[in-house]
């Protein structure tokens, strides 16, 4: 053969008699991680705090770092969400801050030098020790909202003197939503409310037949446990659900989920056209109406209240109740329904004679309901919300067939518009009407565990500036006197009560999460001091003078916790994971220097020495052994505070339950107690007593309804929804890189219009577009623009908190976000809604145009 | 002894020489890419390299250097191909793999005539090279020019879509079983006794006899005649 | 030991991505337990070729009548794996839990796993192969994948086949009755002969796989048309060599009568 093909045979050759010879080597064996790697990893019990729900969930420490986050099925509803998830970015996130700062040149500037502990507390205890001995300890007000040192905060700063603690929830669950729920189902302290916030109830998604989602979408998991497990549970069961909303969710499940494709700021609309349907169609159960509601309740036309009525004491769990009894039309004339509960009038126009003998006309409730919603056929809804009339009757006719075992869904974001209230009234009403409340499948109450208290403060004996405004602001008699940050900006900016001189947030970002951004960034200025203590960067720690980084709940023990939105009273303690990083400190260490510095020895001695002796151990003893709240067989299960410290959940059962707690004892279809307002605010010549009319009319709209104006082309409706992977304001997931292959994919920058709208502007996906809000021009974003078919035609949606938005200085402090995007609060002006006080977060236009 | 004409020069033997030893590294490294048939070179190769460099895993030692051999003699005959196209280019025109007649006709009685040598072994007018020949080189361009694109595709994959590179992925398999199937007759047909005399020439003289091509190869016979070169 | 499957129901899903966000943090934990890179570390990087679950959110029909799907991608964990058929250096093995596994130690990063997957699962990156390994590292010392642990909503779920398959049956004849519309289990019969059966499967409405990406024939055709050209050439080759025996046996022959014809010299 010829020498050119020899080696390579030879090469062949040699390969294969090897090969051959050495056999076929057995196949590659992947490494086995076997349970002694398991074993060595330390189990922590905490409670997420990625957004504000707390959900249990178990941390799995290795090698002193927090390696794994997973849900606590110590409850029967353990869940936790994909923002927990990814808490290791948060916790670990380098540009976090480690490190006490203080400000260096002008407040809002946003430059700052480290200093040490001693240093920052000294500055802080300065000035609040001058402003309590000068007897000005209202001039300090407490901000929390992401609070580390929750059960003591509150606490501290009313030992100090203050008695403005200023809850965040006005812009939140704080407003409309007690008003509204507690107009039907009552509360605690009616007008100004702390009552039935959103804690309340929930909805029993496990076994619902069918369940209509508005105002807010139950999966997009924020109360992941339990409402985003319940609500798998319920789907898996079977569950139908249609949602209401202008943009098309994902979250409520994406095949054969019915969407209403509503135009923003018309829910209350919808919800009228619904009732009208359910009134007029009989969707309800007369016995039910009879038993469990007002219905029967003769209303004096003049008066809008209760023709006649009286007090009487009724028992209720072995306690003499007072209720207000009222008159009922019986085929034998009128009488109290406590005399005759059975055989009421639902319908009807009488005459009656009060109790001074008058002869007054009335109607029953009902069919004062039955008479204002004529008008509100789904016909004329279907023109207002752009939805269509056959899909709104589909809807009324579905829940018909599923009740009770149905329910709309109440949720808690409800600061929207001007007239949020009356969303959530009918809401309300709705639910009450077709019986669902306590039902299976329906809405049940949520359980709770109250503790002893860890602080034992004595009440300041000046007046909050919330107690002030409700009696003497006449914009805001419904004010809830326990969130009312924006209402704290107002007496910033006017003084009225009393100057305010110090703001100490604690986990709250005041300006990226309130209407009025850049007004209460202007108000900020006034201020003699502002403290920040937060872990990250936000618009409003570029204000602050000190900031204060404490520890993220990995980091840190906490008192225990027992408010959950479950159905199960629940009891749980975060513990602590790993050593915080840098020099950040956990929130009880931070109250109790300051504590030291501030009080009097005597005031130190009694509320923290013990801690600054044992640590916490001194105020969870005083909070177990105060438990109440809870059933005496409750109370015997549950497990010893040693259990609890160690990582054990406790949860009761389910109870299906509602709290009603009106004046009537009844569930007040017709809200009598909202009734008594209205009067009262009618009859002082109140412009805006039409927001709480107890009838469901349509007259007090929101503000972008009010001109009656057609939008321009290039004008659109904004609104906003969580990402699954976003929370609030919060940077631990703006900036965390264990979501940005997710969000990205989502296109979670961009802003979303719908495409025909879009193109008719000359738009195309990814194009930079510029939104500024007509009525307040100066702030302009700059943001990206994607088209979608699952957008309303008059709506631009974004998902909130995942960017920067037009405010964006902070951003420079955060590697992975960039400057510009969107958050629609930067664009708003510092407007109320009516009487509540409340944050109309999406009450107004926006302009689009491209750069 | 009648003259000596010169039908292979220097370049074309110098690359033929080494493209015969590129094509063996290149086809023997990629045979256990292409079929699980082909592993025993790789363990063979593995064997001694997972021995030197420590590796637990005698394949994949064995599968890393036989890529080093691929791509290193890829580089090489990317590099040798420069001249030779260079000079194959200038002569475009006079190509041997060219027809001497063209038609559908012209090319059917050109394989008749490579039936009559090779089987019935008469006498018969070949170009330079014959019919199947002529084949064979525009095949042989065509997939090794698909070869090289679709290979340098795929080292520098990461630079281009996955799916770009899956099809590239595919166009080289494909085109290297064409090229391989031919080859195999092409080697058979080199060492075969009858062509002994173009063997010598590619391989060692690079000529051959003018009264063997007036015998052998009588329509090139005619065209040196006509261009004076004999 | 049984077939271990895994189960995406795509009705309680609630699109949160807990399961996506969960697998990446395992595998960062991994990689501190096994390659000693602290969590505070690899936190710092995107590590996508670690995220081996990942959505493809996609829009259909026109508003009003759209919507939007949101495709799940992962391994399908294949019976007959074409990644594992193809692997040159063997580096893709099948667990007994029958989860297919790339060995990151074999791998040299040749992506043909890749381009035979159907599915385009396998990333590439750095020289190595990675895809979902069906947590089989957690699931032999009795724990749960970290996706089906993290998921809130019921949407994940997973054990034996026999056990997974039953409760997904029973998921799909539910929901065909309470919505009127065909749900199949995708992957739990022989979606092809590429493929075989699935050891993840999804139900989901039948009108919905093509929304879903779930393939009911996938394939790569390219790899197909290079699987049938390596047949053709093998028989070829055969048919060449053995033809070129013939030839030669039978032009020597002929030589050689023609040498004793006289017709030609012997040389």
């Amino acid at each position: 053969m010829e020498k050119t093909t020899r080696r390579d045979f030879l090469k062949g050759g040699v390969a294969t008699i090897v090969g051959v010879a050495t056999g076929m080597p057995s196949k590659a064996s992947a490494k086995v991680v076997t349970s002694a790697d398991f074993g060595r990893e330390k189990k922590v019990s905490v409670l997420c705090r990625m957004c504000a729900q707390k959900c249990p969930a178990i941390a799995t420490v290795l090698d002193g770092r927090v390696v794994r986050l997973e849900p606590n099925m110590g409850t029967p509803y353990g869940a936790i969400c994909g923002r927990a998830i990814g808490a290791v970015g948060a916790t670990y996130d380098k540009d976090r801050i480690t490190k006490p700062l203080m400000r260096v040149g002008k407040r809002g500037e946003g430059k700052f030098k480290e200093v040490s502990w001693d240093e920052a507390l000294d500055f802080v205890s300065k000035k609040l020790k001058i402003l309590r001995d000068e007897g000005d300890a209202k001039s300090v007000a407490y901000l929390p909202r992401f609070s580390s040192a929750s059960g003591v905060d509150k606490g501290f700063f009313h030992l100090y003197g203050t008695p403005n603690v200023v809850g965040y929830g006005d812009t939140c669950f704080g407003s409309s939503l007690p008003v509204s729920f507690g107009a039907v189902m009552g509360g605690t302290n009616f007008s100004a409310v702390s009552g039935p916030g959103t804690s309340a109830v929930s909805a029993d998604h496990e076994f619902a037949k069918y369940g209509v989602l508005i105002q807010r979408n139950v999966g997009g998991a924020l109360v992941c446990h339990p409402w985003g497990k319940t609500f798998g549970l319920g789907k898996k069961n079977g569950m139908e659900v249609v949602v209401i909303d202008p943009r098309k969710p994902s979250e409520a499940g994406e095949s054969l989920v019915d969407w209403a494709p509503i135009k923003p700021g018309t829910d209350e609309a919808f919800l009228l056209g619904l009732l009208h349907e359910i009134l007029t169609k009989n969707y309800y159960s007369v016995g039910h109406l009879r038993k469990k509601t007002n219905a029967d309740m003769l209303i004096d036309l003049e008066t809008g209240l209760p023709v006649v009525a009286r007090k009487i004491k009724k028992m209720k769990k072995g306690k003499a109740v007072e209720i207000e009894d009222y008159y009922i039309q019986t085929d034998s004339g009128p009488c109290f329904k406590s005399q005759n509960p059975e055989l009421s009038k639902l319908f009807g126009d009488y005459e009656v004679e009060d109790e001074l003998g008058n002869t007054k006309k009335c109607k029953t409730a009902l069919q004062m309901l039955l008479d204002e919603v004529q008008s509100f056929t789904p016909e004329w809804a279907a023109k207002v919300t752009t939805l269509k009339a056959e899909q709104i009757k589909k809807i009324a006719k579905k829940l018909n067939d599923a009740k009770p075992a149905c329910f709309l869904e109440r949720g808690y974001r409800s600061e929207r518009y001007a007239n949020s209230l009356r969303e959530k009234l009918l809401i309300t009403q709705i639910n009450a009407i077709l019986g669902v409340y306590g039902a299976k499948g329906g809405v049940i109450s949520n359980g709770k565990v109250k503790f002893g208290k860890a602080i034992k403060a004595p009440k300041p004996k000046d007046i909050s500036i919330a107690k002030w405004m409700a009696k003497h602001d006449p914009n805001k008699p419904l004010l809830n006197v326990k969130f009312y940050r924006r209402a704290w900006v107002e007496a910033v900016l006017s003084e009225k009560p009393y100057k305010q001189r110090v703001a100490f947030f604690w986990g709250q970002n005041i300006i990226g999460g309130s209407v009025g951004a850049t007004k209460i960034a202007e108000a900020l200025k006034k201020l003699e001091m502002i403290v920040c203590v937060s872990p990250y960067w936000n618009e409003t720690t570029m204000y602050a003078d000190v900031i204060l980084p404490d520890a993220t709940f990995l980091e840190r023990d906490e008192c225990l916790n027992g408010k959950w939105k479950s159905p199960l009273a629940t009891l749980g303690v975060n513990r602590k994971a790993v050593e915080p990083l840098g020099e950040s400190k956990d929130g009880y260490w931070i109250i109790n220097q300051l504590a030291k510095r501030v009080l009097s020895d005597l005031e130190y001695e009694e509320h923290f020495a013990e801690y600054d002796k044992i640590g916490m151990m001194a105020f969870w003893k005083k909070q177990y052994d105060g438990i109440h709240g809870i059933t005496k067989e409750e109370k015997a299960s549950m497990p010893p505070l040693k259990d609890i410290l160690a990582g054990r959940v406790w949860a009761s059962k389910k109870h299906y339950k509602i709290k009603c707690k009106t004046k009537t004892g009844k569930w007040d279809i017709y809200p009598t107690e909202l009734a008594k307002k209205y009067k009262e605010l009618k009859d002082a010549g109140h412009k805006d007593a039409e927001y709480i009319n107890p009838l469901p009319t349509f007259n007090a709209k929101p503000f972008i309804l009010q001109s009656g104006v057609e939008l321009e082309n290039d004008e659109f409706l904004p609104i906003t929804g969580f990402h699954p992977l976003g929370t609030f304001t919060g940077q631990q997931t703006m900036n965390n890189l264990l979501f940005k292959d997710i969000t990205e994919e989502n296109y979670a920058d961009c802003v979303f219009i719908n495409r025909q709208r879009g193109e008719k502007l000359g738009l195309k996906d990814g194009d930079k577009v510029q939104i500024y809000n007509p009525k307040l021009p100066k702030v302009v974003s700059t943001t990206k623009v994607k088209l979608s078919e699952v957008v309303q035609k008059d709506t631009l949606f974004s998902y909130y908190g995942l960017t920067a938005g037009a405010l964006d200085r902070f951003s420079e402090h955060l590697s992975h976000v960039q400057k510009g995007g969107f958050n629609s609060n930067h664009l708003t002006r510092f407007l109320f809604s009516p009487l509540t006080g409340g944050n109309p977060s999406q009450d107004f236009t926006v302009k689009v145009r491209r750069v | 002894m009648s003259k000596k004409i010169v039908v292979y020069n220097n370049v074309e033997r110098f690359f033929h020489y080494h493209l015969v030893h590129l094509v063996a590294f290149l086809t023997i490294s990629g045979l256990p890419v292409l079929s699980h048939t082909f592993d025993f070179i790789a363990y063979g190769l593995g064997i001694p390299v997972a021995a030197l460099t420590n590796s637990q895993n005698i394949l994949s030692a064995g599968m890393s250097a036989l890529r080093f051999i691929h791509y290193s003699s890829a580089f090489l005959l990317t590099l040798l191909s420069v001249p030779f196209v260079f000079m194959i280019v200038r002569k475009i025109a006079h190509l041997s793999m060219w027809p001497d007649r063209w038609g559908v006709q012209a090319t059917i009685d050109g394989f008749k005539e490579m039936w009559k040598f090779y089987i019935k072994q008469e006498h018969v007018r070949f170009g330079k090279m014959n019919a199947g020949q002529k084949l064979f080189a525009q095949i042989v361009v065509i997939t090794m020019i698909v070869l090289a694109i679709s290979g340098y595709m795929l080292i520098f994959r990461e630079s281009i879509s996955s799916d770009l590179a899956t099809y590239a992925r595919a166009a080289h398999a494909i085109s290297f079983i064409i090229f391989g199937m031919m080859l195999i007759i092409h080697l058979y047909l080199a060492v075969h006794p009858t062509n002994k005399n173009s063997y010598d020439a590619m391989f060692h003289t690079g000529t051959m006899d003018e009264d063997f091509i007036k015998e052998h190869h009588g329509i090139y016979y005619d065209k040196l005649k006509k261009e004076n070169k004999i | 030991m049984s077939v271990n499957m895994k189960c995406y129901d795509t009705t309680p899903c609630i699109r949160c991505f807990a399961c996506m966000v969960g697998c990446s943090v395992e595998n960062r934990l991994r990689l501190q337990r096994e390659s000693h890179i602290g969590i505070e570390k690899s936190v710092q990087n995107r590590l996508t070729y670690l995220s081996h679950l990942s959505p493809q959110r996609r829009e259909f029909g026109s508003f009003p009548n759209a919507r939007q799907v949101t495709a799940f991608h992962h391994c399908n964990h294949c019976e007959d794996a074409p990644c594992l058929e193809i692997c040159p250096v063997d580096a893709i093995i099948r667990r007994d839990g029958k989860e297919v596994v790339v060995v990151q130690e074999t791998c040299i990063g040749c992506s043909s796993c890749l381009d035979a997957c159907p599915f385009d699962v396998p990333v590439i990156k750095d020289g190595k192969s990675y895809k979902c390994h069906g947590c089989y590292d957690r699931v032999e010392n009795g724990l749960k994948q970290s996706c089906v642990s993290a998921c809130p909503s019921s949407a994940m779920f997973s054990g034996t086949k026999e056990e997974v398959l039953k409760e997904a049956y029973k998921r799909a004849k539910l929901y065909t009755e309470k919505t009127g519309k065909e749900h199949v289990v995708y992957g739990a019969d022989e979606v092809n002969s590429t493929v075989g059966e699935l050891r993840w499967v999804t139900i989901v409405p039948k009108e919905d796989l093509e929304a879903y990406k779930l393939d009911t024939n996938p394939k790569k055709l390219v790899m197909s048309a290079r699987e049938a050209v390596k047949v053709v050439g093998s028989v070829g080759s055969v048919a060449i060599v053995a033809g070129s025996i013939g030839h030669l046996i039978y032009w020597l022959g002929k030589r050689k009568e023609k040498i004793s014809k006289g017709e030609v010299e012997e040389k």
